[in-house]
């Protein structure tokens, strides 16, 4: 990702693609960074194909779905992904990711960011993101769950006490707070 | 003609009402008391009415979708597979978190680890033999997903039932196309039931294609069915039985080449290193006990053909054997060494050294002993 220098190849991994977001903002974004995200992707080719004139790194990308602010920390995400790929062998290596997981801000910044990635269909960010809220939820206890991220507890009394009823044994052992 | 038209927006309201909760009820029916307030103090402003009836649709859709749901932003299919992310336990907890999240556990392929011995620990055996049956059978009944990767349970060999609930297991996660498969089956002390037997006629109803990983402990297999696991699971890594026959015949047809860790104990001592492993090229790790461990060593010429890519190995060996061998195979590869002693009394560790030289890059070396 070092080679910033001017390359005279357009086509190059240096060549720089412009996505809009839906506040307007234009991102200026390389290449290699922008194919990652697999709508762009086959909006990217699809307009190479339309438009043989190849005016493909002029093209600006729109996307409707995706606010500014989300864009700009999936991107950063992007750029770090070699090292974050690694596979955790041991235990030591799962805490270390998970740490790097919780530095992407409160559940409420996850949502956006995983349904950002799911619209631009960018796999890896979507499966680390899903992890890192998955990590929130887990070992949390269901009121606690239901007061952070807002969900009504939409069951009558008495299923909500048959359904705790029948996975009673999910609940064993777990601290109440 | 213009009460009438109210009136039917009000039944319209009424009928929308009806399908919803308690809370939101109440809620219509006190703007609903507003609305004709306001009909009979401006019987003509058409576009005030319509506008509050818009609003208490959408704050009734709002009540309905509780507005400050973060997971609303995001479809089913995206939670299903955050909580395929997470263990068992966790996954459940979460159908009780409202209407939306009840089932949506049930779609997950993911791991489904029935973390059995901490459970056993917490609940002790007879109260967890009681609980257990409901609980996987609870689980794999509701389960939708149109595949699972894992299961990890326990079983006690406590009822009659409990052979037909393994075979109801299987039979169900081979359908499903497991990935990775471990049964544990406990014997409870005073208790006589035989251990659960898996043989060929039963797995050959089913295809094994998609197996990495089989370990049944407290479950016997017979020479067949190992047979049948061992030439029908084309991408099986990781194997470990007990086996019931002497595995004399068990000579599986080609190379076993994704085969990375084995353990196949039996009660016959035949030449199953040699048989069996001389057909695992990439082994990576290997145990031997008892009379195993001293074939192996007897046979130590041979050896390096077939265990040169060994990495890890453990022994159970008398403090006697180990002293017979003045030299061992030596095993380029070898990175971890446990050797599990049994010993009367041993005054020196010093016949361990023929080991270190057999052993050019060996990183770790744990001794045991028991007696």
């Amino acid at each position: 990702m070092s080679n910033t220098s001017e390359n005279p190849n357009p086509s190059s991994s240096s060549a720089k693609i412009t996505l809009k977001t839906s506040d307007n903002e234009l991102f200026e974004v390389e290449e290699a960074v922008a194919m990652k995200f697999c709508t762009v992707k086959q909006y990217f080719e699809d307009e190479k194909d339309n438009d043989v004139a190849a005016r493909g790194s002029s093209t600006v990308i729109p996307l409707p779905n995706v606010h500014s602010a989300v864009l700009a920390r999936l991107i950063s995400y992007c750029k770090k992904l070699p090292q974050s790929n690694a596979v955790a062998d041991n235990h030591e290596e799962e805490e270390t990711k998970k740490k790097e997981r919780k530095q992407y801000g409160t559940p409420g910044d996850l949502v956006d960011l995983i349904s950002a990635a799911n619209y631009l269909d960018f796999k890896e960010g979507l499966e680390f993101f899903n992890q890192a809220l998955a990590d929130h939820i887990q070992n949390k206890s269901v009121e606690y769950v239901r007061k952070f991220f807002g969900i009504k507890g939409d069951f009558e009394p008495h299923e909500e006490e048959k359904y705790r009823e029948e996975y009673a044994w999910a609940f064993e052992g777990v601290d109440e707070d | 003609m213009k009460k009438s038209y109210f009136q039917f927006q009000a039944q319209q309201t009424q009928e929308f009402a009806r399908h919803r909760e308690a809370e939101a009820e109440k809620e219509t029916t006190r703007v609903r008391g507003r609305l004709f307030e306001r009909v009979t103090l401006h019987p003509l402003d058409y576009a005030a009415v319509a506008m509050s009836l818009l609003n208490l649709k959408n704050r009734c859709d709002k009540t309905n979708n509780f507005p400050d749901d973060q997971f609303s932003k995001l479809p089913d299919e995206i939670l299903v597979s955050i909580v395929s992310l997470m263990p068992l336990k966790e996954a459940s907890q979460t159908s009780i978190l409202s209407h939306r999240w009840r089932y949506l556990r049930t779609f997950t392929n993911g791991s489904l680890d029935f973390d059995c011995s901490a459970l056993l620990n917490l609940l002790g055996i007879e109260k967890y033999c009681e609980k257990r049956k409901g609980w996987v059978n609870g689980v794999l009944r509701l389960h939708q997903g149109s595949t699972i990767d894992e299961l990890r349970a326990c079983s006690v060999v406590s009822d009659k039932n409990f052979t037909l609930d393994i075979e109801n297991w299987l039979s169900f996660l081979l359908r499903k196309k497991v990935k990775r498969f471990a049964l544990e089956c406990k014997g409870l002390r005073n208790c006589d039931y035989q251990q659960y037997t898996l043989t060929d006629q039963f797995l050959c109803n089913y295809g094994l294609d998609s197996l990495t990983v089989l370990c049944l402990t407290y479950v016997q297999v017979t020479e067949k069915a190992l047979l049948y696991v061992l030439s029908n699971c084309p991408f099986l890594e990781v194997l470990s039985v007990e086996c019931l026959d002497s595995l004399q015949n068990l000579k599986p047809s080609g190379p076993l080449v994704g085969l990375r860790n084995v353990a196949i104990s039996t009660s016959y001592y035949a030449h199953v290193a040699r048989i069996l492993l001389g057909n695992v090229p990439n082994l990576v790790e290997a145990s031997y006990a008892g009379l195993y461990a001293f074939f192996l060593l007897r046979e130590r010429d041979q050896m390096p053909s077939y265990l040169s890519l060994l990495e890890t190995l453990s022994l159970v060996l008398t403090w006697q054997r180990i002293s017979q061998f003045s030299r061992f195979p030596i095993l380029r590869n070898l990175r971890h060494l446990n050797l599990t002693l049994l010993v009367m009394d041993v005054k020196s560790l010093l016949g361990c050294t023929s080991l270190l030289v057999a052993f050019p890059i060996l990183h770790r070396f744990v001794v045991d002993l028991m007696g």
